[in-house]
């Protein structure tokens, strides 16, 4: 039996451990002149982590902006990040540690659908904005009031791209490449169906699981279809994998893909091969306006590299909530939730922001292209 | 179409061949499977990824870099953990090899950084067609090189001195201590051994890739040994047919069903294979 | 001696259940109920690998099984959580008693492999079977299970898990004092001895093997209906590594190792958040030193593993001795 005892007393030990510093945390008085703190899910290790620490660089650099500019309602803004590893557990223990701390008013993350998923029934529950950059699931931003996305669903995206392969670049018959988890499955499913609609033919459809490296057997496959070109529904490292594969097979043709193509690491990696690669935008880093040239450079200064798709997301986030915060004219959570509903023609980085009744953004899509080792607007040729 | 299939998995097949011996060197005298393989891999490449960076574009002195790495890895795999463990269950050892696993990432991002880095090509022209399909110079460098250090192993475990004490310390450690034989100086031979082809492996694919990440031998090294279990994890011969025949089964099964499947069928080998024939294709049946 | 012991239990056991009100947080409280769960798991884990002495590295796909078994009955064919539960459990042992079948009778280390393989023929599986488990795209909207038509709190799945593992920890302790767990000590002591003394090997490990499985689907189960979201990489090689660190970690062969080290493993993570990127280079590092230092884990059973290390040391010393 004294087994049984050191088991129960070492739990209760535990237990009051962790209740302890509970009690400690609670002690500290919420005063005037402290912040308010926004929360940060992001996979800060592990597989995603190039995504996670973007969001951080990001999210960090828009809150150091609206603070040297007076704050929000004349309050200094402060992020919280927690490591979610991409594991959808660590992002739902993750959601229930943010909710419960009343001092936090909103949270943006995470990064992939799976971990935003899994912690949405927690924010339903307790009443918290759960604003991802990125999630674009199609039963994300609908299955609670309380969550968002600003990436614009594949339903919105691919009827442009399928459009833009069709119509701009005149590919009759496409072959597909996706990378086999919730957000490749969707995005390869509305552009063929799309692309089929308008009246081209699918030639062949090929999956890979997240972690492949050598893509050089379906490309073969592929090629066989004998196919105008390539869709690659892939993130921008995996795109420029495939596209080195496939140039060492000696199989050239153009390429289309997604937005989550574009990224300077495409070129970085791919080399020559990403050549002749065509997408779409709704944040370009070599754009004019003056707004975004002040955040690629500040960007560049800070962290040495150049913002991608996904950090200017990270970035349009912040910016967002903070607007509604002081739209709302509270840090109330609920307040801050019905003026992020009512968001209309935000001027976000990557295209202006509307939210649909459910929670998802429409966005504006620009049409680019890989040319010289370069991203460079379609439209300006 | 067929010939390019073949060439693919031929290719990827050098990868995973000396991915392979690794797990079977250290498999075979101390019958504990090495899960911080995939870790060792790239450190390999990240090694290589440094000389061609910040000394010189030279493919041989990276390839150095990822043998020195590796082998100081499995050496000190070893004095840390392995020989201060050794006869306790083997489950020590194993959780310890995944420690080091995870050790090893995680410093990679914390030093690194998580974001992917470009790993020059070499030798990247083309050099034949055969049959509708293109080869370039590389794939023949690699097949090469890894035939060549396969065949340098072989040479080291069955004509020298260590070698004939690797070999024996794998039929029987207990005996092969009593006839003179100095268990600890193989064990540490062999761990290192193991590490510096894994190193080597590391540099050559990830220039075959042409990438370079914290995470990129997770999946490499659970294919491999599954590749390894397929050729007879004892036996470095049957390792090397092993990671050549899941490679071109793998690449033809892709042709042949669904690249959804790939995965599935390494598995299903080692599977079968431990159901069925569970010493592999070489794997000799006493000493399992 | 006897007294003070009561007192002690009782004051554990009124903690354990008076835990949400003295904290009423939830995010303690989901970290005490992801406890529960991991301390389930990782005993379960034990039964194989410390009590029997077999190895199997694809535990979290019987976790997986149990998981998608209860999910998709609650989801296609709307059956309360009360008969999903247990239907999560029956599916995991059966797969558990066809995996050992197949290999138990091979030498002990192709469980391992075979385990290993399994799991991720699972995971794949999972997420090729579209029509079914819907892919990728993973389950969401698992409903609230009901208890007398009252939905459950957060509060509810806590004392679910607490009730659930006390269960699982006192079976656990009563199966290690049987005769079923002197036959499983047997096994793994010497099973050509245990053997001759009449213990039928196949049908006792593939017992211990399917007791375990069964447990693991059942905590599948629950997790399930709790997190309300499952997709296939829940349930990887990650989670089968992990599980199985948390035994090695606490004790192999105890019965309180594991739920320690399910405790260690889940709270200190939480607690070195503030660590950022370093965390997980501690997480691998504390590892290495906890199992070189301690090689049968924080509070493992001492003839287990450190008489074997004693009697090959002196063996050393004697060989080095007679060169």
């Amino acid at each position: 039996m004294s087994k049984v005892l050191r088991a129960i007393l070492l739990l209760a030990v535990v237990l009051g451990v962790v209740s302890n510093g509970y009690a400690a945390g609670k002690q500290e008085k919420a005063k005037t002149d402290e912040p308010v703190y926004i929360a940060l899910t992001a996979p800060i290790t592990g597989d995603y982590a190039e995504y996670g620490n973007n969001f951080k660089r990001s999210v960090e650099m828009a809150i150091d902006k609206i603070n040297a500019s007076g704050g929000v309602l004349g309050r200094k803004l402060a992020v919280l990040v927690g490591d979610s590893k991409g594991d959808p557990k660590e992002s739902a223990t993750l959601a229930q540690k943010w909710t419960s701390d009343p001092k936090i008013v909103a949270q943006i993350g995470d990064f992939t659908s799976t971990c935003c998923l899994a912690a949405q029934p927690i924010y339903d529950q307790a009443g918290m904005v759960q604003l991802s950059p990125t999630a674009s699931h199609t039963k994300f931003a609908q299955g609670s009031k309380w969550s968002f996305s600003i990436v614009g669903t594949q339903a919105g995206e691919q009827p442009f791209i399928a459009d833009y392969a069709y119509n701009k670049l005149g590919f009759r018959k496409i072959a597909v490449i996706h990378i086999n988890n919730d957000w490749g499955v969707d995005t390869a499913r509305y552009f063929t169906d799309n692309f089929k609609k308008l009246g081209g033919t699918i030639t062949a459809i090929e999956n890979y699981f997240d972690g492949e490296k050598d893509f050089t057997a379906i490309l073969t496959k592929l090629r066989a279809s004998n196919p105008d070109a390539l869709f690659m529904a892939a993130m921008y490292n995996d795109g420029a994998s495939i596209s080195n594969q496939r140039a060492k097979l000696g199989w050239n043709l153009p390429v289309v893909g997604p937005s989550s193509l574009y990224s300077e690491q495409l070129l970085k990696l791919g080399g020559d091969s990403v050549n002749n690669l065509y997408t779409v935008v709704s944040f370009f880093a070599d754009d004019p306006k003056p707004e975004i040239r002040a955040y690629v450079t500040e960007f560049e200064k800070r962290y040495g590299l150049k913002p991608n798709f996904h950090a200017a997301l990270a970035y349009d986030a912040m910016m967002l909530l903070a607007d509604a915060m002081k739209r709302a004219g509270s840090f109330d959570r609920d307040k801050i939730r019905e003026a992020l509903q009512a968001t209309k023609d935000f001027p976000g980085l990557a295209g202006s922001i509307t939210f649909t009744e459910k929670g998802d953004a429409i966005k504006q899509y620009t049409r680019v292209m890989v040319k010289n080792n370069k991203f460079e607007l379609f439209d300006k040729r | 179409m067929i010939v390019q299939q073949l060439i693919n998995g031929i290719t990827q097949g050098s990868i995973f061949a000396l991915l392979a011996i690794s797990f079977a060197v250290i498999y075979g005298v101390l019958r504990l499977v090495n899960f911080a393989t995939g870790a060792t891999y790239m450190m390999g490449a990240f090694a290589g990824w440094l000389t061609v960076r910040y000394i010189s574009q030279n493919i041989f002195l990276a390839m150095l870099a990822g043998l020195c790495t590796g082998w100081s890895i499995g050496f000190l795999i070893e004095k840390v953990a392995i020989k201060s463990l050794r006869g306790v269950a083997r489950i020590a050892s194993l959780i310890c090899t995944i420690g080091f696993s995870i050790f090893m990432i995680e410093i990679a991002t914390v030093i690194f950084g998580a974001e992917t880095k470009a790993m020059p090509s070499f030798f990247n022209e083309k050099a034949f067609t055969l049959g509708g399909a293109t080869v370039v110079w590389y794939q023949l460098f690699l097949i090469g090189t890894a035939v060549t250090i396969l065949l340098l192993l072989q040479i080291l475990i069955f004509k020298t001195k260590a070698g004939l004490a690797i070999r024996t310390v794998s039929l029987d450690f207990k005996t092969a201590g009593l006839m003179g034989i100095n268990v600890d100086r193989t064990i540490s031979l062999a761990f290192s051994l193991g590490g510096a082809t894994a190193g080597i492996a590391g540099v050559l694919g990830s220039v075959y890739y042409n990438i370079v990440n914290p995470t990129m031998g997770n999946l490499q090294g659970l294919k491999s040994f599954s590749a390894a279990v397929f050729g007879g994890l004892t036996s470095i011969p049957g390792a090397i047919l092993g990671g050549y025949l899941l490679a071109i089964v793998e690449n033809f099964g892709v042709q042949i069903v669904s690249g959804g499947y790939r995965d599935i069928i390494g598995f299903v080998i080692l599977v079968g294979f431990l159901l069925f024939r569970p010493r592999g294709l070489l794997g000799k049946k006493t000493s399992l | 001696m006897k007294k003070l012991q009561k007192v002690a239990i009782t004051l554990g056991i009124l903690i354990l259940v008076s835990f949400p009100y003295i904290v009423p947080n939830p995010y303690l409280v989901r970290v005490a109920i992801m406890c529960g769960i991991y301390m389930v798991l990782a005993s379960s884990l034990n039964i194989v690998i410390g009590f029997t002495g077999m190895f199997s590295l694809g535990h979290g796909a019987f976790y997986g099984i149990g998981a998608y078994t209860s999910a998709l009955l609650a989801l296609n064919l709307h059956w309360p959580f009360w008969v999903t539960f247990p239907l999560g459990g029956v599916m995991a042992a059966l797969f558990g008693v066809l995996i050992g079948v197949a290999t138990l009778r091979l030498r002990q280390i192709f469980l391992a492999f075979t385990t290993l393989g399994f799991g991720e023929i699972t995971r794949i599986l999972i997420l090729n079977w579209d029509s079914l488990t819907r892919g990728p795209m993973g389950l969401p909207g698992i409903p609230i299970p009901t208890f007398f038509g009252m939905r459950f709190s957060q509060v509810g799945y806590y004392y679910f898990i607490l009730l659930f593992t006390g269960l699982v920890v006192l079976f656990i302790y009563r199966l290690y004092h049987s005769r079923i767990g002197r036959a499983f000590i047997a096994i793994r002591e010497d099973e050509v001895a245990a053997s001759h003394m009449g213990i039928h090997l196949f049908g006792y490990k593939t017992l211990a093997f399917t007791l375990s499985c069964a447990i693991a689907g059942l905590v599948g189960a629950f997790y399930a209906h709790f997190a309300r979201f499952i997709s296939a990489d829940q349930f990887g090689g990650n989670e089968s590594f992990a599980i199985l660190t948390m035994v090695a970690l606490g004790g192999t062969g105890s019965i309180i190792g594991p739920l320690l080290g399910a405790a260690v493993l889940i709270i200190f993570p939480e607690m070195f958040r503030f660590l950022a990127q370093f965390r997980m280079v501690i997480y691998g590092a504390i590892l290495i030193f906890v199992i070189v230092v301690k090689p049968g884990g924080i509070v493992g059973v001492r003839g287990v593993f450190e008489k074997p290390v004693q009697a090959i040391r002196a063996k050393r010393s004697h060989q080095k001795g007679g060169h």
